[in-house]
């Protein structure tokens, strides 16, 4: 305990000193005097506000419901331009337009959430919740991109036009004072509600112990409701405070607020409401401190957007290390079947023979995007062991990806390019690892939020650095062993032998005795760690192993488009990708690829097909929705549509129409080859994610009686289990007697 | 029985709690108990629930830590080492609410085990261990099925295999006969007696009495986190205030 004790007061000491080197080397110079500390406060206390209003939505429904809702910002912004819509373009009056944002379409939105997603997800694994928590912010993004175009203006007026209170020398508009008040209203009537209604003290009993609660006839149904309503309205409202503030609406903008807010959460430990307001006061006065005494100039300018994710990060650090946890994890994923050799072999022969005699027949520019494809495949199949394997949420590949791209393109005029890509491949891999240091020592869902904020301030304030990628860069067609790769075939080639390699490299790290290891560390904790497994040393393992093979993926993709920007790795495109890989399979080694060919389709048909903010849409929502309906896929969808096919030949059969649908269509508007492809595989997505949602519509009653522990279990296992008892056959005599002779048992004469 | 059973280095303590508290908040979940176990020696812990029996198992296996007191492993103090770190060191267990490794076949989560005790004993031949392990335990017809998709009983029996395979020194079970036939309990309870007999320490939390006064050597019981009694399960099933925790209070009995 003292070393523990030790390790973190020298971990406050090293953070102290970095934030004091910081404040020195960025002071603007500002007096300090009672005035200029007034005005510091009284610029925080707004910005507290719309943080404490954020977080609480997150925390609200955390706590009650134990989905970390990643969608509350895109919530928030839908709320925001529906206001917009009905303020601006409709004319309605001020109070009208707020009463009916805030008061009927955010609590109507929150519950119907809870009714059609959220409740079927509550027994999912932290991916498949974070997933589909995901899913729904990129699909409201697509359809907000959609509905309001991003080309055109949408502004808020403030809720009070002029004037303010005037205090230290600086106005505090009107409309941060209200900002402030409804802050303490939300408290105060949270307080009131939690302490002293009859539905609040069900809410925190829930929290305390969810099967408890149930025991004690506290009905779940009704409270995830409430929780959502709360979750919806928190940030609707915030929203609409915050707005006026950054001018135009920006959906994008607006739905990555709630990653300033994460740090606020994390304080509260996600369950404490009055930590979370401590939490949203201290960011709010960092970051106050920050704009009123501090400068940052030159290539630290976008320092202060990304000091909420810094704080979310330094926060994580300084949690307490979480118990191991006892109790086993939700099984989600069945048995992933690792391939046979022979399999392997096969797979990558045909794909070999595929590209070899494909790529001189494609006009260049399809197999450019092949080859980008390729990349984005190599990128995410470094995910496969991490979030495949060992359950690991971790959720920002182009985070890693980026530093193998900046490599590749800064080495290559020192290095061949084969080293090079191995170096990025191998740095990376440093990377990776650490990254990794906040999530060996807390739970999964707090690496989730580490991860974003990681992938935040890699792309807004490390990336852009100028000794990074402050500018594009053109990168030369790589020389592997003497061989030019110009043609974009002949690299398409290339990178298909990078990928085989690598995925035969992670089929033999699951064969492996660690293979073994990070499948039983997923499995149960508590149990790996009593055998003398050290988590810690899996987890940082596993990531160094992630970061190799995302780096050498960022460094073929910028040789692939050969150049190399910051716009190749966009947050929003890596939670996309991300959602393409869960679809396809997130512990396989063919869904990587076929999430990436599905990404490069997309970007095809939004370039060549659909012009304006459609092409945007699809982009996003395609694996979004593909995203919500893996409630229903939970290995994937390349696992799932083999033995899917065996177990509903209605699933089946939708897929085959909705594919024959999308290439008729296709090709009766004459679309390019790869979009009519790519229309085929929506229509096919959709209609199977129609039909399953129809499925689990009316298997949802057999659901009610599954047993808690085995929320997994199998649709097929259910009709010899219908009251789950845990049975994966039918227990006949025959079965009866391998049972007893396995035990030892020798068959008694009662019998 | 009990007195013949008794390991011939008596002296030889393998695992001893001194002074061992608890506390959550205000609390005392386990209040300064100290018991040791011998090698070789079966002990049983009893009581009624949330007596602390299983803060106990969490304290000595690291997933919790004490508020006060110490643990030791052969002499040596453990207190402040994480799960993996008291497993190299010999303590195998296994848990109340079963812990598997669910998608992993029977032999790979015994081979998980082995392989896991190349760590700090290279002699280990992980393979072989758990070929003998499986065919000990009756689990080699069976070595092939997933986890997951084995009665409760079997799964048992391959969480005991699993900590088997670490070849530790003392082996703490948690409610194993929980979810046994008889028929299961009594092949167990064989199991461990001869594991007993060849140097392993057990120390078990049972709520089946039969089970635990059929087995062990000595037998504590423990009930408001502080230990009322150790004896032979003669003595402990002789007492006063263990027959009032189990049969309620005395008042209520005559």
């Amino acid at each position: 305990m003292q070393a523990r004790a030790l390790r973190h007061s020298a971990g406050i000491v090293i953070a102290a000193a970095a934030v004091l080197w910081v404040v020195i080397h960025s002071w603007a110079g500002a007096p300090v005097t009672a005035n200029s500390i007034g005005q510091l406060v009284m610029f925080a206390l707004p910005i507290a506000g719309i943080y404490a209003v954020q977080a609480t939505g997150l925390v609200v429904v955390y706590s009650s419901t134990g989905i970390f809702n990643l969608a509350q910002g895109s919530i928030g912004m839908f709320g925001a331009f529906i206001y917009w819509t009905l303020l601006v373009q409709w004319h309605l009056p001020e109070a009208v337009a707020l009463f009916l944002v805030i008061c009927v379409f955010a609590p109507l939105f929150g519950l119907l959430l809870d009714v059609v997603i959220m409740r079927r997800l509550a027994q999912g694994s932290l991916i498949v919740k974070l997933t589909a928590t995901l899913g729904l912010s990129l699909t409201m993004l697509g359809i907000a991109n959609a509905l309001w175009n991003p080309n055109s203006s949408h502004a808020i007026p403030p809720l009070v036009a002029e004037g303010g209170v005037r205090a230290f020398g600086v106005l505090l508009t009107w409309q941060r004072v209200i900002t402030i008040i409804v802050a303490l209203a939300l408290a105060v009537a949270l307080r009131w509600l939690l302490f002293r209604t009859r539905t609040g003290i069900s809410m925190r009993a829930i929290v305390d112990n969810a099967d408890l609660a149930s025991l004690f006839g506290i009905r779940h149904a009704r409270t995830s409701g409430l929780a959502w309503i709360l979750g919806s309205v928190c940030a609707t409202v915030a929203s609409i405070l915050i707005a006026p503030e950054l001018g135009n609406l920006s959906a994008q903008t607006l739905s990555l607020l709630i990653i300033d807010s994460f740090a606020a959460a994390a304080i509260g430990r996600l369950r404490s409401l009055p930590l979370t307001y401590l939490g949203a006061l201290l960011l709010g006065l960092v970051v106050s401190f920050s704009s009123t005494f501090l400068q940052f100039g030159g290539e630290w300018a976008q320092l202060p957007s990304a000091i909420p994710s810094i704080a979310l990060l330094v926060v994580l650090l300084f949690l307490p290390e979480s118990s191991v946890h006892v109790g086993r994890a939700l099984r989600t994923y069945r048995m992933e079947s690792v391939p046979s050799w022979r399999t392997v072999g096969i797979a990558s022969l045909i794909c070999l023979t595929a590209v070899a005699i494909l790529g001189p027949l494609l006009p260049g520019t399809t197999m450019l995007q092949v080859a980008t494809a390729l990349a984005t495949g190599v990128i995410l199949l470094g995910m496969v062991p991490l979030l495949g394997w060992a359950g690991l949420p971790f959720l920002a590949p182009y985070g890693l990806a980026g530093f193998g791209a900046w490599l590749a393109w800064r080495l290559q005029p020192d290095l061949p390019d084969l080293v090079s890509i191995l170096v990025a491949g191998l740095a990376t891999a440093v990377v990776g690892a650490i990254a990794s240091i906040p999530a060996l020592r807390l739970r999964g869902l707090y690496l989730a939020l580490g991860s974003i904020a990681f992938a935040n301030i890699a792309v807004t304030i490390i990336f852009p650095l100028p000794a990074m990628l402050e500018a594009d860069h053109a990168v030369a067609p790589p020389d592997i062993l003497g061989l030019n790769l110009s043609s974009p075939a002949s690299f398409v080639i290339f990178a298909t032998i990078v990928y085989l390699l690598l995925a035969v490299g992670i089929v033999w790290l699951r064969r492996s005795r660690f293979g073994r290891r990070l499948i039983a560390t997923r499995e149960s904790e508590a149990a790996a760690a009593c055998v003398g497994i050290s988590l810690i040393e899996t987890k940082a393992i596993v990531f160094l192993i992630t970061g190799f093979i995302a780096g050498v993926g960022g460094a073929l993709l910028v040789e692939a488009q050969q150049f190399v920007s910051v716009s190749q790795l966009p947050l929003i495109g890596g939670l996309s990708i991300l959602l393409s890989l869960v679809v396809f399979g997130i512990g396989t080694t063919s869904g990587p690829l076929v999430a990436g060919l599905m990404a490069a389709a997309f970007a095809v048909i939004s370039s060549d097909w659909l012009q304006g903010s459609w092409g945007d849409v699809l982009t996003v929502v395609g694996p979004a929705l593909a995203a919500l309906g893996m409630i229903n896929l939970p290995r994937g969808a390349v696992p799932e549509i083999v033995a899917d096919a065996k177990d509903h030949p209605l699933l089946l059969g939708a897929r085959a129409v909705g594919l024959a649908a999308g290439a008729a269509i296709g090709i009766a508007c004459h679309l390019p080859g790869l979009a009519g492809v790519a229309l085929a595989v929506t229509g096919t997505i959709t209609a199977g994610v129609l039909a399953s949602l129809y499925s689990q519509h009316r298997s949802h009653a057999l659901d009610a009686l599954s047993w808690p522990d085995r929320p997994g279990a199998a649709p097929a296992e259910r009709g010899i289990d219908d009251l789950g008892l845990g049975l994966s056959r039918e227990i006949d005599d025959l079965t009866r007697g391998q049972l007893d002779a396995a035990l030892g048992i020798s068959t008694m004469g009662a019998r | 029985m009990s007195a013949a059973m008794t390991a011939p280095e008596a002296e030889d303590t393998v695992l001893e709690i001194d002074g061992v508290s608890v506390r959550f908040g205000g609390l005392v979940a386990v209040d300064s108990v100290s018991l040791s176990v011998r090698r070789g020696q079966i002990m049983g812990l009893i009581g009624p629930n949330g007596a602390g029996k299983t803060t106990l198992f969490n304290v000595i296996a690291g997933f919790q830590r004490a508020t006060g007191g110490v643990v030791r492993i052969g002499g040596r103090d453990i207190s402040r080492l994480p799960p993996h770190r008291r497993a190299r060191l010999g303590i195998g267990r296994t848990f109340q609410r079963l812990e598997v490794f669910g998608t992993l076949t029977v032999r790979e989560n015994v081979l998980v085990a082995a392989e896991a005790r190349r760590r700090w004993d290279r002699s280990a031949n992980p393979v072989r261990a758990t070929e003998d392990l499986l065919a000990r335990l009756h689990l080699d017809d069976i070595e092939s099925a997933t986890v997951d998709s084995l009665p409760v009983g079997t799964q048992r029996l391959v969480e005991l295999a699993r900590a088997l395979a670490g070849a530790p020194r003392l082996l703490l079970l948690d409610e194993v006969a929980s979810g046994l036939s008889t028929w299961e309990a009594e092949t167990m309870a064989g199991l461990l007696r001869e594991l007993a007999g060849s140097g392993l320490s057990v120390l078990l939390v049972e709520h089946d009495m039969p089970f635990v006064m059929g087995l062990c050597e000595r037998v504590s019981m423990l009930d408001h986190g502080t230990i009322v009694i150790t004896g032979t399960p003669a003595e402990v099933q002789a007492n006063p205030d263990v027959q009032a925790a189990y049969l309620g209070s005395r008042e209520a009995v005559s």
